[in-house]
């Protein structure tokens, strides 16, 4: 059974606008896929192309306005299965109060742990698995590093032993050592609790080192789908091979930047999505809607010149 | 000690044209000089501390450096090594807790750290821009985005500039969104928008960006990457461009200062850096990202942590040091010059 699977999820925010009357922006547009159990699906992607929106459907904070989401074969809110590590760990915990009392919360409001020791011990189990020590419980967020918080962030989503994490931009903004810090508690974690995980990220290296599977996006669509180091040796959706070419690294010389620039989610484009900056497009790109269908080696693509050999990078 | 911020001198009128070098004769070898010409902005053994419980705690600790017009320097280093607080300091926008204690900051031959608050204000907002780190938390939540732009960019408020701006950080598929609240776009969204306004509305000579493109992803990264380059190709934009990607930092800066616990540690050309980090802060820190291993093999993390390192007598990096000897304990590095590199460490000449 697959720890999640998400079947033609939607998501269309209504926008209140004063003239012209309300506009729907197309965050998210029909994207299925599935996690097996103790894999990583990494989802990458253009910015604001409704990769952090798939997050907040799959731990239920936004409701989806279509398509359905099954955690460990079950439809329907299951809050313990599924926990969300998001991008901003200041923003997620409360100021004000200690981190003790971030960890203290979830137990409560599920009802895990009942008694002061029982819940203090399981407190410090859970800094235990993050590798922190107790000095930090009566420290506040704004007391401790972007680093050391976000496993704190990590530690609260594994109070109630969820099943599945989806990480929502874990790494953002940490600093390189502290980067490779966290990289290594994760795939620690994923070992010892015998997680899955669904990673959001745009940092290509961070996907590629921890990724089972990956799924592009474009524009709230999926474009290419398959496994991790398939796709990443060689891409074959002309924007999965823009997105990978335009990763910088030391000592090689930057690409050139795809033209044009992100339609608006608002009014997508007809046909391909892609088709106003690709460098294959055809007539036909501008109609048909390519559906995401399997290739040779088992991943899914969306293309109609799926066909075309791919060219060397 | 130089002048506190606070400190009343007369106020030194802004020049157009480049003014005299007043950094005087010592600025040569202790800095790491910009190449050719009087630099845009020249730092002097800059120190910032904050007002803590526990005392005051440094900050930013003996910061020396040259910037040519049109140079940009990137800017790496652990976090809460003193990046983002030495760019607020040269902007002279620290918080109420933290100051200024000692050192000269000269932009354009006016002394930074003398100028009157008015003064300070006007360059802020023609001359030196700045791209804070945490976009978000600098827009108004309750206002929307169209209106919060034409606040910052007052006098520029035909819509055909607006278009332009926003089409320069490829950002054109929001205008018909202005009318919406900050989360109402997405981080790399509100990120774009701040870039347009500090290095396109104003046109400033001397760009303060940290961290401008951590939430974009790479193609919208290049784009923006692309236009920091062209500005400073176009219009001799300087800038300090502080980053945690290596790789980003490789590809825009023509040097690399890297930051140990408020300290510059390492300052270089970029290709010298990446070919031949003298540091060992440096050195650990290339062997730190993903590219140099396998799929699922445990990363090279750096050991320890960097708690309390200000307070050490000796070199701030000796308890997490692969190359440590006793002398680093004792005696802080000073700054030695190696081949094209300005390093603080006491082994910087031996090969190792
Ligand atoms: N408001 C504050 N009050 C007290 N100390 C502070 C405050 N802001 C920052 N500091 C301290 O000043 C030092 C430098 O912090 P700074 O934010 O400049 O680091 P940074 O290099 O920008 O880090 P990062 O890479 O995480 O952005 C750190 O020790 C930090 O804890
Ligand atoms: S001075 Fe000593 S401790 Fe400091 S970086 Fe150099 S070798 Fe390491
Ligand atoms: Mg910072």
């Amino acid at each position: 059974m697959s720890a999640v699977r998400a079947e033609d999820l939607r998501k269309h925010y209504r926008i209140r606008s004063g003239r012209g009357g309300d506009r729907v922006v197309h965050a998210v547009d029909g994207v299925s896929f599935e996690v097996p159990a103790g894999r990583t699906l990494a989802i990458i992607g253009e910015s604001g192309c409704g990769k952090s929106t798939i997050a907040r459907m799959l731990v239920r904070l936004t409701e989806p306005t279509g398509g359905r989401i099954l955690v460990h074969g079950r439809d329907g809110v299951d809050r313990r299965a599924i926990q969300l590590v998001s991008q901003n760990p200041w923003s997620a915990l409360n100021r004000r109060k200690s981190i003790r009392h971030a960890l203290e919360q979830p137990l409560a409001v599920h009802g895990l742990h009942p008694g002061r020791a029982a819940r203090a011990a399981r407190v410090r189990e859970l800094l235990g698995l993050v590798g922190l020590d107790e000095a930090y419980l009566d420290r506040r967020p704004g007391g401790v590093s972007g680093g050391e918080l976000q496993r704190v962030t990590v530690a609260r989503a594994l109070a109630v032993e969820p099943k599945v994490l989806v990480l929502d931009e874990p790494t953002a903004s940490l600093d390189v050592s502290v980067k490779a810090l966290l990289v290594n508690l994760l795939l620690d974690l994923k070992q010892r609790l015998g997680l899955s995980y669904v990673l959001i990220t745009h940092e290509i290296d961070i996907a590629r080192h921890l990724a089972d599977d990956v799924a592009v996006m474009y524009l709230g669509r999926f474009v290419e789908t398959g496994e991790a180091e398939r796709v990443f040796d060689a891409p074959r959706h002309p924007y999965t091979r823009a997105l990978l070419a335009a990763v910088p690294a030391p000592g090689r010389e930057p690409a050139e930047p795809l033209p044009g620039e992100v339609p608006s989610a608002v009014a997508p484009p007809p046909g391909c999505r892609f088709h106003t900056r690709c460098p294959l497009a055809l007539d036909a790109c501008a109609r048909a809607v390519p559906a995401l269908e399997p290739v040779a080696d088992g991943r899914l693509l969306a293309c109609l010149r799926a066909d075309e050999p791919p060219s060397p990078r | 000690m130089a002048a506190a911020p606070e400190t009343t001198v007369p106020e030194t009128t802004v020049p157009d044209s480049t003014g005299p070098d007043t950094t005087g004769p010592e600025a040569a070898g202790a800095g790491a000089p910009a190449p050719g010409g009087s630099p845009l902005l020249s730092v002097r053994d800059l120190a910032v501390a904050f007002r803590t419980r526990d005392g005051e705690v440094p900050a930013v600790r003996e910061v020396s450096f040259d910037l040519a017009r049109g140079e940009i320097l990137g800017l790496v280093g652990e976090s809460g090594s003193g990046k983002s607080t030495m760019l607020t300091a040269l902007m002279r926008m620290l918080p109420r807790n933290a100051a200024i204690t000692s050192g000269r900051v000269s932009f354009d031959g006016v002394e930074l750290t003398a100028l009157r608050e008015n003064g300070m204000r006007r360059l802020r907002g023609d001359r030196i821009g700045l791209i804070p780190q945490r976009p978000m938390t600098s827009l108004s939540p309750a206002t929307p985005v169209g209106r919060q732009l034409r606040w910052h960019l007052d006098g520029l408020d035909e819509d055909g500039r607006l278009r332009e701006l926003l089409a320069g950080v490829g950002l054109g598929a929001v205008l018909d969104r202005l009318d919406g609240y900050p989360f109402e776009f997405s981080g790399g969204q509100l990120q774009r928008l701040l870039i347009a306004v500090a290095a396109l509305g104003k046109r400033p000579d001397l760009l303060l960006a940290d961290e401008p493109t951590t939430t974009l992803d790479a193609t919208v990264q290049a784009q923006v990457l692309r236009l920091l380059l062209e500005l400073r190709d176009r219009m001799g934009l300087a800038m300090v461009f502080v980053t945690h990607d290596l790789g980003v930092i490789s590809q825009v800066s023509d040097r690399i200062g890297v930051m140990y616990a408020g300290r510059l540690v390492e300052i270089a050309p970029a290709g010298a850096l990446f070919d031949a980090p003298r540091h060992p802060y440096t050195r650990a820190l290339l062997e730190a990202i993903p590219g140099r291993r396998r799929r699922g093999e445990p990363l090279k993390a750096i050991p320890g942590t960097v708690a309390g390192a200000n307070r050490l007598p000796g070199c701030p990096f000796a308890p997490r040091c692969a190359a440590v000897v006793d002398r680093c304990h004792e005696e802080n590095p000073e700054v030695r010059e190696v081949g094209e590199s300005l390093v603080r460490c006491h082994r910087a000449e031996e090969d190792r």
